[in-house]
């Protein structure tokens, strides 16, 4: 079964259009990458209804409409900027959580709120970034979802609180039944914990695969020079000074001087997302 | 799969741990353990191959013993820093290979050591030097054929002891 089902989800900004059809599998994390205004923080806000789209969503099998309770407590979402007030003390923030969620898991809350230091009597405005990321993650873990949605968890976090939030990620997948879609541009992160990888571009899914069958079904290609013949299976050729970098779903390559690997999550990025340097 | 009985699930089942339900505490925190240590390196290849790679050499060392019973696939990839599909790539390689087997509802275990095993293990750990060997003659320019010939002169050698 699938955690989201997104059948022709459209959002229509006049110059930018998203239109997406997508399955997030329940019980993976899937990774959403994409280039700064390719549609990720619309696409997940459209998920959370808080944009408006056509198209259909199916939330664990159910449809939005005629059971938007049930299913916006079967879903939380942590935005890329805090949709509170940053003048409000988490304490005063928790009741507002308790009486939006029944089961909001409080005593879980103070556990994490005391384990990674948080005060909860001063404004979440005085919070550092990474303070504020581990917040709005602890809010949305502490009203027990089944799925979860991140945009950037990890973007402006320092190398340590980032492991804490993927750890906290990892927790909540310790559930079967639990399902996870972030967006990010740390690749690094998602080389390790995405199960799945999803690129936007231009508002539209240039692809949608598992992580590993995707990396190795490219091989990242460096050559001091590219022949013809190389050129017509090269992907996202990138010149330096010292020679040519590039993808090739190719199987058997190889040659003199020339370094074969598997890619990385960051490598196919590039290569597919960014535009030829020549 | 199999699901461990983790501290959350303890708290939900036992609300009251401390005071009357101590005993089951320290059993929970005993079964968690495993003996299986794994050290990951993300730029040395796939990481599965590296689990697996790791396990067989532990179960031939006999730091993993037939019958341990090893952490499921969703607390190996929490431990481990890596995807739910990674860690059960690397279980379902070893379990088709024969070295884990599968109890529905249980979890993975270690399966019997066979003596055929000990020598593909052997294989195994060889065919890792060799390939270290094959990764420095690339970089010293070395071709394939030429390595070729380094191998056997060295097969040709006389063993010093003898």
């Amino acid at each position: 079964m699938n955690g989201l089902e997104i059948n022709d989800l459209a959002v229509d900004f006049g110059s930018f259009k998203l239109n997406v059809t997508l399955n997030v599998p329940r019980g993976c994390v899937t990774g959403l990458v994409g280039r700064n205004g390719a549609g990720k923080s619309t696409l997940i806000k459209a998920i959370m209804r808080q944009e408006e789209a056509s198209g259909n969503i199916l939330y664990g099998g159910i449809p939005f409409f005629g059971n938007e309770t049930e299913v916006l407590r079967k879903i939380a979402c942590v935005f890329d900027s805090p949709h509170f007030s940053s003048a409000i003390k988490p304490k005063r923030l928790l009741k507002i959580m308790k009486g939006m969620y029944p089961a909001f898991d409080e005593e879980r809350y103070h556990g994490l709120m005391q384990k990674f230091g948080l005060p909860e009597e001063k404004a979440v405005r005085t919070f550092s970034t990474g303070m504020k990321r581990k917040f709005g993650l602890i809010l949305a873990l502490c009203q027990r979802p089944d799925i979860l949605l991140l945009d950037e968890p990890t973007s402006g976090v320092d190398p340590y609180d980032r492991g804490v939030v993927i750890d906290l990620i990892q927790e909540f997948m310790l559930d079967e039944g639990h399902t996870v879609l972030f967006s990010t541009h740390i690749t690094e992160d998602l080389d390790r914990i995405a199960d799945y990888l999803v690129f936007l571009q231009d508002g539209k899914i240039l692809l949608a695969e598992e992580k590993e069958k995707l990396c190795e079904s490219y091989r990242l290609v460096q050559v001091p020079e590219l022949s013809e013949e190389m050129r017509g299976e090269a992907v996202g050729v990138q010149k330096s000074m010292f020679g040519y970098t590039f993808l090739t779903k190719q199987r058997e390559v190889s040659g003199e001087n020339m370094l074969v690997k598997t890619p990385t999550v960051e490598e196919i990025f590039v290569h597919l997302l960014g535009e030829e340097r020549k | 799969m199999n699901d461990i009985f983790t501290e959350e699930k303890f708290r939900k089942s036992f609300p009251n741990p401390l005071t009357e339900y101590c005993i089951y505490c320290i059993i929970t925190v005993e079964t968690v353990g495993s003996n299986m240590h794994i050290q990951l390196n993300l730029q040395a290849g796939p990481l599965y191959e590296q689990i697996e790679y790791q396990i067989r050499a532990q179960i031939f060392s006999g730091e993993l013993n037939a019958g341990e019973a090893l952490p499921s696939i969703r607390v190996l990839a929490k431990e481990l820093t890596i995807g739910v599909i990674t860690a059960k790539r690397a279980y379902d390689d070893l379990i088709a290979e024969g070295f884990l087997y599968a109890v529905q509802g249980k979890g993975v275990f270690v399966s019997e050591k066979r003596e055929d095993d000990l020598v593909n293990g052997k294989t195994e750990r060889l065919k890792e030097q060799l390939r270290s060997a094959k990764r420095f003659a690339a970089e010293c320019g070395v071709s394939p054929e030429q390595f070729g010939k380094i191998v056997q002169e060295i097969m040709e050698e006389k063993d010093e002891r003898s």
